[in-house]
């Protein structure tokens, strides 16, 4: 109904340029098959709910799509074009291709450097362009991609990061629809030729129907070719030609539909087949494809059934259960299903934005400080966003059968349920409120940059592990143990600053007890964190030993984490030396702070080291943001204590 | 007398004193900083000699600071009158008192494996075998007796000594029984020979010095030595480069000499041989999944089958050898490989292993002892 409304409405403004085009819904069924149909991609089997997850992403930069140029003000235009999800674009880029093309989804930053390539810019200077609109520029694109390609990423300027960026987003979305392409098309065989008669004269055909004869095709080709049969010379080159633009064709398919891996090989090979492997072990006599070119035969009688949902649905139920079938026989489909239900269930994005609602409830609590009910609506507002994440890492390790951490962005995460699970244990214990703040003050900002992180990375955050990290004994016994030292220096931090902050505003300056109290806090995690810092540093190093020889290298990761731990020792150790008091202990907490976020982030970006897992164009900006904002904390600090001893030396 | 046993004393509680321990501490934190910001320009093995492995360190901008080597030998010190200031019996005591200890053998450990490890690696193609590992950065010239007379001593001039050589300064070597003193004229740790003419050309060539590699194995050194006839004082002289296919072969007297510019290599106790070398990759990417050398020990006749992969390294009469590389980069299915295999022999291997049990035992006991303080009294703050 609202659609209709807005169709009027449309009709009323009659927005120019904005085309009206019809693209069918996909019925929930054919969206849940389709999205747990298991495919091969980055040397794992996955389901194709992951593969559309980051395909978008990695082309569009978010997690929807938008189906028309938004020429139309907000909210009617989404009302008119509903965005696409995941794995409904992906649906739309295999079997709508030719209308894909008008979804605007390559984000260019600087409409000049397109309108100078040749493809006609929008208005603004930052926008999504639909494909067909960047089409003319396009060779110009892939070229000066290409001039690019042999140069390290940190040689870039920002323009020629951009174009290179956009180029590859192009080629990815074209890899896409190139794996379909085939099933959209067929082949035509000159009637009356030996090639004719290999297919009873039928033609136009599919692919499958000619796979299906390949042997059969080659070995006439190369029988004509060596002279046998009957023909002239003219005769004979006409032969050989209509066997040639079948080669062509096929050719052109076998470098084009290489992006997915469909089909569980029916031997016991660890490599799935892409419809251009299909196409290549056809010919080979050795390679048994019988199975894979059915399967094809399926996908081509999709694309014909793509306008008729009820007959879509009927193909894809069969060959999701006969791929699934195989899968399963390999042992290869055990968790798709868990993972496809997984990004389904967005646990990361909604605890996000639970952190949000319980930082703004947190922030209405402290204005009724009595009020116990309160109390209990934000413990349990930071309990829910709290067990989504750590439902969310615990599913990914089921997924993966791996421990928590093994990427950088699983570092955030873990770090983030690290932080707030100790913030909890203290609330409990001392019941302030100030941890449970500062929890869900963590929490909001742990998961925003998981989210930012993954939205910039636009890449499977399960990917396999390289031979060296393929160890779960030494990623758990280092990396996690690492990590929970970095959330516990980070929580540490976090309540220095609330310590820094108050004594500088002058809050409750008449309760010292709030201050030992939060000192108390402080020091404890600081050494909680410590401990672990140190225990996994030493783990790091035996590790170390095991894998490369030697238990300490220098590299800048590993000396990042020593920094962590030097810093929290000469601060533990200048404590007790009585070097310094409850005022001194929190500013090195606040260093900490900056020294793990140089450890965790900053040495990626030296581009040295075999730690080197983490380059993030973009991160330097982030980072120095922080450490600005640190330096500024540090500066309100100095103030305070120099305020601070001013007046005890005028006796106030 | 008394006045010498105070001031004893008082040197003892300075250099056990916390104070020490906090300046030796933000002195080691600001070193590991500045070494690690420094390898964005310099190699690795630069920063470590300069930062790490050093007693002094000039920096551009801060000046002269004390190197880590010097630090920790320091850090050695003050751990050691701290504890013996400061231990009293106790479980308040206990948990620091061993974490300590922990850290004291990670020290000694550490000594140990810097000045007594051997590092270096034997690279083989499957079939082959190895009786010796080869050093990844140190050289060493050597003159070798050639026909009857080749069981005779050869003389050996380490790195460091043709180093002194580096600046066209001749440096002159000689050995008993070496019919000839060995001359080293001019020695650079990276060079390659080019084609020259003219006074400093030695057979159509001269070396052309080469800024030093990132990666320090990748220095290939040169030389120009001249051999002098200790009886008659005739010369001979040529360039030698690391990277020349043969010795230089010279004849004097009627005898007959290999000189060699070569990568120094220790002996093995047993032998190694590569049977077969797997690499595998994630399907369909070039992500790699495994590397495993398949390896049989010969030692003293006794034949022992051994698998080496990442974080699977083969240990045996105190050597290690880790799977390190493989090749050749461009091997296509069905090619011959080579594993290379990184060989140490560290006679404080296991040192960081105690260290770190001892570590990790002190601090739970400790953190424990204190969290249980802590809950105490933040029940006792509560029901007051």
């Amino acid at each position: 109904m609202t659609k209709l409304w807005a169709l009027a409405f449309l009709g009323l403004v009659a927005a120019p340029g904005a085309r009206v085009q019809e693209m069918p819904d996909w019925n929930k069924e054919a969206v849940a098959l389709f999205s747990t149909l298991p495919i091969q991609d980055g040397g794992r089997v996955k389901p194709m709910r992951t593969f559309a997850e980051y395909a978008l992403l990695q082309v569009n930069g978010r997690r929807k799509c938008a189906t028309a140029p938004a020429a139309l003000p907000w909210p009617l235009g989404r009302m008119i074009y509903p965005n696409r999800k995941p794995t409904e674009w992906l649906l739309d880029s295999l079997f709508f291709p030719e209308r894909v093309g008008e979804y605007p989804m390559f984000l260019v930053e600087d409409s000049d450097a397109v309108a100078a390539l040749g493809a006609a810019a929008l208005g603004e200077k930052r926008g999504r362009y639909t494909y067909e609109s960047l089409a003319p520029a396009r060779a110009r694109l892939l070229d000066l991609a290409s001039m690019y390609a042999g140069k390290s990423e940190r040689e870039f300027d920002t323009a020629q990061r951009q174009i290179l960026h956009l180029a590859e987003n192009l080629r990815a979305f074209e890899r896409i629809v190139d794996v379909m392409a085939f099933a959209h098309g067929v082949f035509s065989i000159p009637p009356d030729t030996a090639l004719a008669a290999i297919f009873d004269g039928r033609t136009p055909l599919r692919l499958s129907e000619v796979l299906g004869r390949a042997p059969h095709v080659h070995q006439r080709f190369a029988a004509i070719r060596n002279g046998e049969g009957d023909y002239d010379d003219d005769a004979r080159a006409r032969e050989l030609d209509a066997f040639r633009a079948l080669f062509d064709h096929l050719d052109e398919i076998r470098n084009g539909a290489t992006a997915i891996a469909l089909f569980p090989p029916s031997d016991d090979g660890a490599s799935w087949l892409t419809v251009s492997d299909v196409v290549e072990a056809a010919f080979m006599p050795e390679r048994d494809v019988t199975q894979a070119i059915a399967w094809l035969d399926r996908l081509e009688a999709l694309a014909a059934a793509r306008d008729d949902g009820e007959a879509f649905n009927a193909i894809l139920r069969a060959l999701h259960a006969s791929i699934r079938a195989r899968a399963e026989a390999r042992g290869e489909y055990g968790r798709v299903e868990l993972e496809a239900a997984f990004l389904n269930a967005k646990l990361f994005y909604r605890s996000l934005m639970l952190y949000i609602a319980c930082f703004v409830l947190i922030a209405l609590s402290w204005l009724m400080p009595r009020s116990r009910a309160m109390n209990v609506a934000t413990a349990v507002a930071l309990a829910v966003p709290t067990t989504l994440l750590v439902a969310g890492i615990a599913i990914r390790c089921v997924i993966r059968m791996r421990p928590p951490v093994t990427t950088l962005y699983e570092t955030i995460l873990f770090v983030t349920a690290v932080a707030v699970g100790i913030a909890f244990f203290i609330e409990w214990v001392n019941r302030q409120r100030v941890a449970l703040a500062v929890g869900g003050l963590i929490g909001l900002f742990g998961m925003l940059l998981a989210n930012k992180f993954e939205l910039s990375h636009g890449k499977d955050t399960m990917p396999t592990m390289v031979a060296v990290l393929d160890t779960n004994f030494w990623l758990t016994a280092h990396v996690t143990t690492i990590v929970v030292g970095y959330g516990a220096s980070l929580l540490a931090g976090a309540f220095a600053h609330i310590y820094v902050l108050a004594r500088a505003v002058g809050i409750r300056s008449d309760r010292p007890e709030f201050y030992r109290s939060l000192t108390r806090m402080t020091y404890g995690v600081f050494c909680f964190g410590f401990l672990f810092t140190f225990a996994g540093t030493v783990l790091g190093g035996i590790w170390a030993n095991e894998s490369w020889g030697r238990f300490w290298g220098w590299d800048p990761k590993e000396n990042g984490a020593l920094l962590i731990v030097l810093w929290q020792l000469a601060t533990l150790h200048a404590r007790l030396g009585g070097y310094l008091r409850e005022f001194g202990l929190h500013v090195a907490a606040v260093c900490c702070m900056a020294i793990v976020a140089f450890s965790w982030w900053g040495v990626n970006l030296l581009g040295v080291g075999l730690h080197n897992y983490g380059w993030t164009s973009g991160t330097m900006n982030a980072l120095i943001v922080f450490w600005a904002f640190e330096g500024i904390v540090l500066a309100i600090a100095a103030a305070t204590w120099i305020r601070g001893r001013a007046m005890a030396a005028r006796g106030v | 007398m008394s006045k010498a046993i105070a001031i004893g004393r008082w040197i003892f509680r300075f250099l056990g004193s916390y104070g020490v321990s906090v300046v030796l501490l933000l002195f080691l934190a600001l070193l590991t900083f500045l070494g690690t910001i420094d390898q964005v320009h310099h190699g690795l093995y630069e920063v470590q000699k300069k930062y790490f492995e050093s007693l002094i360190v000039f920096h551009r901008y801060l000046g002269v600071l004390p190197g880590v080597y010097l630090l920790l030998v320091l850090a050695f010190v003050n751990i050691f009158c701290g504890a013996i200031l400061r231990t009293r019996l106790g479980w308040r005591h206990m948990g620091l008192f061993i974490a300590h200890a922990g850290i004291l053998i990670l020290l000694a450990g550490a000594f140990v494996s810097h000045e007594f490890s051997v590092r270096g690696h034997v690279t083989l193609y499957e079939g082959e075998q190895a009786e010796s590992f080869i050093s990844y950065d140190a050289w060493e010239l050597v003159v070798t007796p050639q026909d009857e007379n080749a069981g005779k001593q050869e003389l050996a001039i380490s790195g460091a000594d043709l180093d002194r050589a580096a600046s066209n300064t001749s440096v002159t070597f000689y050995a008993d029984g070496l019919p000839f003193d060995v001359v080293v004229k001019d020695f650079a740790a990276n060079a390659r020979p080019v084609p020259a003419d003219g006074v400093e050309a030695v057979d159509g060539f001269r070396l052309e010095r080469l800024d030093h590699e990132r990666e320090v194995e990748r220095n290939v050194p040169g030389a120009h030595v001249v051999l002098r006839d200790t009886a008659s004082g005739e010369e001979v002289e040529s360039l030698l480069w690391g990277m020349a296919r043969y010795p230089w072969a010279v004849t004097i007297d009627g005898e007959r000499w290999a000189v060699n510019l070569r990568r120094v290599s220790w002996p093995l106790p047993f032998v190694l041989r590569l049977d077969r070398f797997t690499r595998e990759f994630y399907p369909g990417t070039t992500t790699p999944k495994a590397f495993i050398s398949e390896v049989t020990l010969l030692d003293d006749g006794l034949e022992q089958h051994a698998r080496i992969s990442m974080n699977a390294p083969l240990r045996h009469r105190g050597y290690t050898a880790y799977q390190a590389s493989w090749g050749p980069a461009d091997a296509r299915p069905g090619d011959r490989l080579y594993s290379s295999l990184s060989v140490v022999r560290n006679p404080a291997e296991p040192f960081p292993l105690y260290a770190c049990a001892a570590i990790c035992l002190g601090l739970v006991v400790h953190f424990c002892v204190r969290l249980v303080g802590y809950l105490r009294a933040e029940n006792a703050r509560r029901t007051r």
